[in-house]
């Protein structure tokens, strides 16, 4: 029994790591509509910078946050007018924004990661913060990852209840439907795009921060967690933060349930085969369209 | 395509030009030695290899050319020649390495040719070394099938050793504890399902049998499982007394991290890669001493101080300490068996490496069989540094078990 709830405790805190690291992709590719490949080195930037604070200045991550979560969204707003704009301006159809977006923020991806290696090199880069261990029924579970996940929750939960229960959410669903009719009744589709992409800068940055607590991350680590979100969002149905919210916890505790009963060598494949069979059923994913 | 051709065609008018002057000056200039040797390499600046070759291998071969340099340059044949180089990233994938490398001979024609990070890279290119004929100084490449590759490829020289050394070696030590009384004979086994992972774990099955420990977890992981809570909570549910992990960097620190937040304590926490980077000191403090690791070096050694100490200068961070100092002491063999030839011919190198002794910062290198005798094959951090304790050798640390428990961070 005591097997059991560690397996639940240790999947639901991976779950909301995970689902923390998907809601900003979730508004940048479900509702800016760009496929943002670069989202995992902008993780890693607010991994680094948080990193950097920490073991040059002795400045809590959660302080430091204070710093990076506006300059991320500075950053974000910046990279969507000046990259982005004119990609979305020229493309006559989603599809093909998509496609324009994938290349360009590909080559972002590339731009982020030299900077970041000329700053400070390919090395592994760890620290320690809020580290005690926490007693969650019998469980010792860190108490940065328990953070994220309360973070992951919170934000989830707040950007949902937004999304459904504004008039701006309204509006910024619209733009996730349909930005073209979304215009006819007056939304100001390139200004709200930009906001949402910017808004997912935040979260990501705010990702990195919690992630670079607890894992060993190196700058050219970013690809991984860009895979994990976009696996995450699409299984959750693109666009749906409750939806992936539900897919990273599904992830989180297949992955753990796996590592504790069958084989830890098989959790990886797990993951992917829970992805198959989510999209076989379900080809928008669990909150796809349909759905909405 | 257009810039590759750009690219030759200058370099073919580079040759003619080159081809005329030499033509036109006295043959005794040809004779001599040439004014600059140039050094290439094709290493991960980017991708999953980055991290390791950040840390252990390409910060050793600047050095090392700067050390040279600093004292004047190569001794060639009475003179001494200053050292340039060239260095391509490989993305962390074999074609690239190979295209590098086959461009670092044809093209750029470097005297010496450095080998990229990792196993399977240095396989990959491995051919190309061995038609240019250029020996090879390898310090990231270890395997169980060393003796055949240094058999078919005669100009590769391996300063690791096959995971089975490794392997056997801690189980040495274990057999050491056990007949003292410290540990009982159950180990709690886990392996990254990668590469040299999945090498030591099937070196440390058998040696773990041979030795007369059973296995009370026997667990592979994949390489990047962003949690590895689950595989502690499995060691912590047996009797083991000793927890051995053969991992990569990133699982090492993430074991460590998981076992300290569970509060498990085994009275031997052995992880593989990884352990020996100061980042594990750094992110771990006073937690990390009793942590047995692969590697290890001489505390004792001036030799090696100095080199930290270089290292410092040049980088602006410590060395790890086991394989970045192998990849430095294998430069220092290559470049004594050069200037013993005293001059650039790659055949008579090749041989005075297989058979001289050479004098280096981890003490005196010598190759049989093109692999290097001796070095330290299980090390553990003691008062904030990690040193070797095994195999029995001057400058051994005495091994210290139990590791004390984890202290709250």
């Amino acid at each position: 029994m005591l097997q059991f709830f560690d397996a639940l405790i240790t999947g639901i805190t991976l779950g909301g790591m995970y689902a923390l690291i998907a809601l900003g992709l979730n508004l940048q590719y479900g509702v800016a509509r760009i496929l943002n490949l670069s989202y995992g080195e902008m993780l890693i930037g607010g991994a680094l910078l948080a990193w950097a604070l920490f073991t040059a200045h002795g400045v809590s991550p959660l302080v430091g946050s204070l710093a990076i979560l506006p300059l991320a969204a500075l950053v974000g707003l910046a990279t969507y007018r000046l990259a982005l704009m004119p990609l979305v301006r020229r493309s006559p159809t989603r599809e093909a924004l998509e496609v324009d977006s994938l290349l360009a923020s590909f080559g972002l991806l590339f731009v982020m990661q030299g900077i970041m290696l000329a700053a400070v090199g390919g090395g592994y880069l760890s620290y320690g913060y809020l580290s005690t261990s926490v007693d969650v029924f019998g469980t010792l579970i860190g108490a940065n990852r328990l953070l994220a996940l309360a973070i992951a929750l919170t934000a989830g939960l707040l950007l949902y209840a937004g999304l459904t229960r504004t008039r701006l959410g309204t509006a910024v669903r619209a733009l996730a439907v349909d930005p073209v009719s979304a215009q006819l009744v007056a939304v100001d589709v390139n200004r709200l795009a930009g906001w949402a992409f910017a808004l997912g800068a935040v979260l990501v940055a705010l990702a990195g921060v919690l992630i670079s607590m607890f894992l060993t991350f190196s700058v050219t680590m970013g690809v991984i967690f860009t895979m994990k979100a976009l696996i995450i969002i699409i299984m959750g149905g693109v666009g749906n933060l409750l939806g992936g919210i539900v897919a990273a916890l599904m992830l989180g505790l297949v992955e753990s349930f796996v590592a504790t009963y069958v084989d830890p060598s098989l959790t990886l494949a797990s993951n992917y085969a829970l992805f198959l069979v989510v999209l076989l059923i379900r080809p928008t994913g669990l909150f796809g369209k349909a759905s909405r | 395509m257009n810039p590759v051709q750009k690219q030759s065609r200058r370099k073919v008018l580079k040759t003619i030009g080159a081809t005329g002057a030499l033509l036109c000056a006295p043959a005794i200039v040809r004779s001599q030695a040439p004014s600059t040797i140039k050094v290439g390499w094709a290493i991960s600046k980017t991708g999953p290899f980055a991290g390791g070759a950040a840390v252990t291998q390409w910060p050793n071969y600047l050095l090392w050319i700067k050390d040279v340099n600093d004292a004047g340059g190569l001794r060639i044949g009475g003179r001494k020649v200053m050292l340039e180089h060239v260095e391509y990233d490989d993305r962390s994938q074999s074609e690239e390495a190979v295209r590098a490398c086959e461009r670092l001979v044809n093209q750029d024609k470097v005297d010496i040719m450095l080998p990229p990070w990792g196993t399977g890279m240095n396989l990959a290119v491995a051919p190309i070394f061995h038609r240019a004929g250029m020996p090879m100084m390898t310090g990231s490449f270890v395997s169980d099938r060393i003796p055949e590759v240094v058999k078919r490829w005669n100009n590769v020289f391996v300063m690791l050793n096959t995971a089975e050394t490794y392997a056997v070696a801690l189980v040495e030590q274990l057999k050491a504890m056990r007949a003292a009384g410290q540990i009982n004979d159950s180990i709690a086994m886990v392996h990254v399902t990668e590469g040299f992972g999945l090498e030591l774990a099937n070196a440390g099955r058998k040696a773990a049998a041979a030795g007369g420990f059973k296995l009370a977890m026997d667990r592979g992981y994949p390489i990047a499982t962003q949690d590895l809570s689950p595989i502690i909570a499995e060691a912590q549910r047996t009797s083991a007394d000793t927890f051995v992990a053969f991992s990569y960097p990133p699982d090492t620190m993430g074991l460590t991290e998981a076992a300290r937040v569970r509060a498990y304590n085994p009275k031997v926490f052995y992880s593989a890669v990884g352990t020996f980077f100061p980042v594990y000191r750094d992110r771990f403090k006073e937690n990390a001493d009793g942590v047995l690791g692969i590697g290890g070096w001489n505390p004792d050694s001036q030799a090696f101080r100095d080199y930290i100490a270089r290292h410092v200068v040049m980088h602006k961070r410590e060395p790890d300490r086991w394989g970045a100092s192998l990849f430095y002491a294998g430069l220092q063999a290559m470049q004594q068996a050069i200037e013993k030839v005293g001059k650039m011919d790659n055949p008579a190198i090749v041989a005075e490496l297989s058979k001289g002794t050479f004098p280096t910062i981890v003490g005196p290198v010598k190759f049989r069989n093109n692999v290097r005798e001796g070095g330290w094959y299980v090390g553990q951090w003691q008062d904030g540094d990690f040193v070797g304790v095994g195999p029995k050798q001057p400058g051994a640390r005495a091994v210290r078990v139990p590791k004390p428990a984890w202290k709250a961070a």
